[in-house]
């Protein structure tokens, strides 16, 4: 069910967000910032490193078998460790904790260069699944 | 910094307060990581007739915040400021595991996740939380 062939949507190719790889389970989104996604303090906004974390969780679950058709996040949660400086490209990996029949319950880490810790993420899914 | 005299401690001092009104213990703990036990009975259920999600949250709680204390300095605790759970399987008993560790400790912001287990190690909630450092003993006597 990897999706590395899929075109991507509006929104990813605006923010240049790029599925760099999928495993069993997990997506890992990267993303170049650019001074479009500055906030007042001259850092990384954190609605980026949001859309950045969400996407990544979104295409882990699109991994699993039998395969997600449809998924809507209905919960996501963020903590910002460290800032991040533009330009800085930043890498989220999504990785699914619980995947049940009608919620996908995942996890994410957003690093930046030299592995720095920049956000955790979770977010809970509802989704359409294939039949087994 | 590893706080190995307080992991020990912990692990030592037998169940008081809300530990002992639950039923809960610490079953292990090092420098980062703290595993919280309970065993789930009648006394723990809602209406629903499964392990009240409070239940879940407090040993969750327990093992993050502690998690956190192991790495730091004696003179200094740290209180939940925020936390999150997603609660996955129900559970009627069994043993409850909450194995907490940490994320990242930072000068005034301190971020901890847990794994709630049940006795066949099957995830039945994930918490995380974000503590802030405060003096140790604040609020006691």
């Amino acid at each position: 069910m990897s999706d590395l062939t899929h075109a991507p949507s509006r929104a990813w190719a605006w923010l240049g967000l790029n599925l760099v790889e999928t495993g069993d389970g997990t997506a890992t989104v990267e993303m170049t910032t650019t001074e479009d996604m500055a906030n007042h303090s001259g850092f990384v906004h954190g609605g980026m490193i949001s859309t950045l974390a969400d996407s990544a969780m979104g295409r882990s679950l699109r991994t699993l078998t039998p395969g997600v058709v449809r998924a809507m996040s209905f919960d996501l949660k963020l903590n910002f460790i460290s800032a991040a400086k533009i330009g800085e490209t930043l890498r989220a990996t999504g990785r699914v904790v619980h995947a049940g029949r009608r919620t996908v319950v995942t996890e994410c880490q957003v690093r930046g260069p030299a592995g720095k810790l920049v956000a955790t993420a979770s977010g809970t899914f509802s989704v359409t699944r294939e039949k087994e | 910094m590893k706080n190995v005299k307080r992991a020990a401690e912990l692990l030592a001092t037998p169940p008081a307060g809300w530990m002992e009104t639950l039923g809960a213990r610490i079953s292990e703990s090092e420098p980062g990581r703290v595993v919280l036990e309970l065993d789930a009975g009648p006394q723990h259920r809602h209406g629903g007739g499964v392990v009240q999600g409070g239940v879940i949250t407090q040993i969750a709680d327990a093992a993050m915040g502690m998690s956190l204390a192991t790495l730091q300095e004696d003179g200094l605790w740290n209180t939940t400021i925020e936390l999150k759970i997603n609660f996955i399987r129900p559970v009627i008993s069994g043993r409850l595991r909450a194995v907490g560790r940490v994320v990242e400790m930072k000068q005034t912001l301190m971020f901890s996740e847990a794994d709630v287990l049940d006795d066949r190690d099957r995830l039945v909630a994930r918490a995380s939380s974000t503590c802030l450092a405060v003096p140790e003993g604040q609020g006691r006597e």
